[in-house]
C-alpha cells in the first residue's frame, strides 16, 4: 500500500513537472519565429536601426532618432534570398522630436508583410516583455526582459545630440543596444507595446521604451 | 464376533447445520465489509482515473505543441546573408485588446482624430480589469502667419482610444512683453457643451493682438 501511494505521488509529479515545462517552452521562441519578420532593419548613412511593420501598406513604426540625419535609407525585410532581394525604398510620412517617434512607409510593399499589432494593455509591473532587433549590428536579435516600472513625462537626451525628449516612458529590465532603437517591444501575446528607445550605458538594466499611449497620440495626429 | 452399528446421521446434521450457519456468518460480514470499504476503494479508483485523465492531456498538449512548432520550422524557413530562422504565421493575439492601426493611420492622415477614434477597435469590448490607455491628449499645432501669433493650437482630450474625445479647445499662445505667454481659448467644447468667446477690441487690446488677427485665428479652429 506503502509502494502504490509513493508511485501516485511520483506520477502526480512528473505530471505537473511535464505540464509546467510545456507551458515555459511555449513563450519566447513561439514569439520569436512569429514577430520576427514583422521587425526591419534600417540602414542608412547614419547607422542601423530597427522598426516595426504595423500595417499591410508598409507603414514602419520606429524612433526619430533612428530617422534624423540618416540619409540614404532603406529598409530590409525579413526574407528569402539575398540582401538585395529584400531591400526596400522608404519615405518618411511623420515624425516628432519630442515623442522620439517616427512613422515610415515602404515604397512599393511586398505583399506577404507580418503585420504587428498594437496592445493598447498597458503592462503591469513585473510583465514579461520581449524585445527583438539589431543591437551592435546583430541583425534580428531576441531579448526578454520585465516591465521596471512606468514613467510618465520622461525627459531624457542622447549624448551628441542637443535634443531633449519628453514622453511617457517603460523602464524596463529587458537588454537593448544599439541597434535595438526603434524596434517593436512585445507583451506576451506578440503585440506592440513600446518602441525600444534609450538605455544608461553605465547602468544595468535600466532600458526605456517610448509607450504605446505616445504611439497612438503620435499616430492619431 | 459382533459388529455394533451406530448412527451418527444426528451428528452429522448437526455439524452441517453448524457448517451452514457459519457459511451464512461469513457471507453476511463479507457484505457488511464491502459496505463499509466501498467509499475507500472508489477513492481509489477515482485517483487512478485523475490520473491516468490528466497523463492522456498532457501527452495531447505536447503532441498539439510538438505538431505546431513543426508546421512552423517545416514551411516557412528564410534565409538571409547565412543568417537562417523560422517564421510561423501570425501568431493569434490571444485575449490582448489590440488597435485597427489602419484604421488609426487612415485617421492620421486625414486629421480628424476626432471620428477615427471613435471608430477604431470597435469590435472589442473592454472586459478584462486591465489597465488600457485613457486619458490622453492630442494636440494638433496648425501654423498661422500673423503679425504676432504664429499658431493655432486644437486640443482634444480622450478618455479611451475607442470612445470620442469628451473635451475639445482652440487656443492661441500671445507673447507678452515680459516674455510670458498668455492662453487665450477661442472654442471649448466639454461634455458637448461648446462654449465661444466674442473677440472684441477690448480683448485684442487687453491681449496687445488687433482683432482681425485673433478672428483670422480663430478660422483655423477645425472643431
Amino acid at each position: 500500500m506503502n509502494i502504490n501511494k509513493l508511485n501516485y505521488k511520483t506520477l502526480l509529479l512528473i505530471i505537473a513537472m511535464t505540464c509546467s515545462s510545456i507551458t515555459l517552452m511555449a513563450d519566447g521562441p513561439s514569439i520569436f519565429n512569429a514577430k520576427v519578420d514583422g521587425v526591419v532593419l534600417i540602414m542608412g548613412d547614419g547607422g542601423l536601426a530597427s522598426g516595426a511593420i504595423i500595417s499591410s501598406k508598409g507603414h514602419i513604426l520606429t524612433n526619430w532618432h533612428a530617422v534624423d540625419e540618416n540619409e540614404n535609407m532603406e529598409i530590409i525585410v525579413l526574407g528569402e534570398g539575398e540582401v538585395d532581394d529584400n531591400a526596400y525604398q522608404v519615405e518618411v510620412l511623420k515624425l516628432n522630436q519630442s515623442q522620439d517617434l517616427a512613422l515610415l512607409k515602404i515604397i512599393n510593399p511586398p505583399r506577404d508583410l507580418n503585420v504587428l499589432k498594437l496592445s493598447k494593455v498597458i503592462p503591469k509591473i513585473g510583465s514579461t516583455v520581449h524585445a527583438i532587433g539589431h543591437p551592435e549590428g546583430e541583425v534580428w536579435s531576441y531579448s526578454l526582459g520585465y516591465i521596471s516600472q512606468h514613467r510618465e513625462d520622461y525627459e531624457w537626451s542622447y549624448k551628441d545630440s542637443d535634443e531633449t525628449f519628453t514622453a511617457d516612458v517603460y523602464q524596463m529590465q529587458t537588454p537593448i543596444n544599439e541597434g535595438n532603437s526603434g524596434g517593436p517591444l512585445l507583451n506576451k501575446y506578440g503585440n506592440i507595446i513600446g518602441i525600444n528607445s534609450f538605455g544608461y550605458e553605465a547602468s544595468q538594466g535600466l532600458n526605456y521604451a517610448v509607450t504605446v499611449k505616445e504611439i497612438i497620440k503620435f499616430l492619431a495626429r | 464376533m459382533s459388529t455394533g452399528i451406530y448412527n451418527s446421521s444426528a451428528v452429522d446434521n448437526y455439524i452441517l447445520e453448524q457448517s451452514r450457519r457459519e457459511q451464512e456468518i461469513t457471507r453476511t460480514r463479507s457484505i457488511e465489509n464491502y459496505i463499509k470499504e466501498a467509499p475507500y476503494v472508489l477513492l481509489v479508483w477515482g485517483g487512478r482515473l485523475l490520473a491516468v485523465a490528466l497523463l492522456i492531456m498532457c501527452i495531447g498538449w505536447a503532441i498539439s505543441n510538438a505538431l505546431s512548432f513543426d508546421r512552423n520550422t517545416s514551411n516557412i524557413t528564410k534565409t538571409m546573408s547565412g543568417m537562417s530562422h523560422s517564421a510561423g504565421e501570425n501568431n493569434e493575439s490571444g485575449s490582448d485588446q489590440v488597435i485597427d492601426i489602419d484604421e488609426l493611420l487612415k485617421e492620421g492622415e486625414a486629421r480628424d482624430t476626432d471620428s477615427g477614434l471613435s471608430e477604431f477597435n470597435n469590435n472589442e469590448e473592454i472586459t478584462s480589469t486591465e489597465d488600457v490607455v485613457r486619458d490622453y491628449y492630442i494636440f494638433d499645432t496648425i501654423d498661422f502667419e500673423g503679425d504676432i501669433l504664429d499658431s493655432v493650437t486644437v486640443g482634444r482630450m480622450y478618455e479611451d482610444p475607442s470612445s470620442p474625445s469628451i473635451s475639445q479647445y482652440c487656443y492661441v499662445d500671445v507673447p507678452q512683453i515680459n516674455g510670458i505667454k498668455s492662453t487665450f481659448y477661442f472654442i471649448n467644447i466639454d461634455m458637448g457643451l461648446r462654449t465661444e468667446k466674442t473677440i472684441t477690441d477690448e480683448v485684442a487690446r487687453t491681449l496687445g493682438v488687433s482683432s482681425s488677427e485673433l478672428k483670422r485665428a480663430k478660422s483655423h479652429c477645425t472643431i
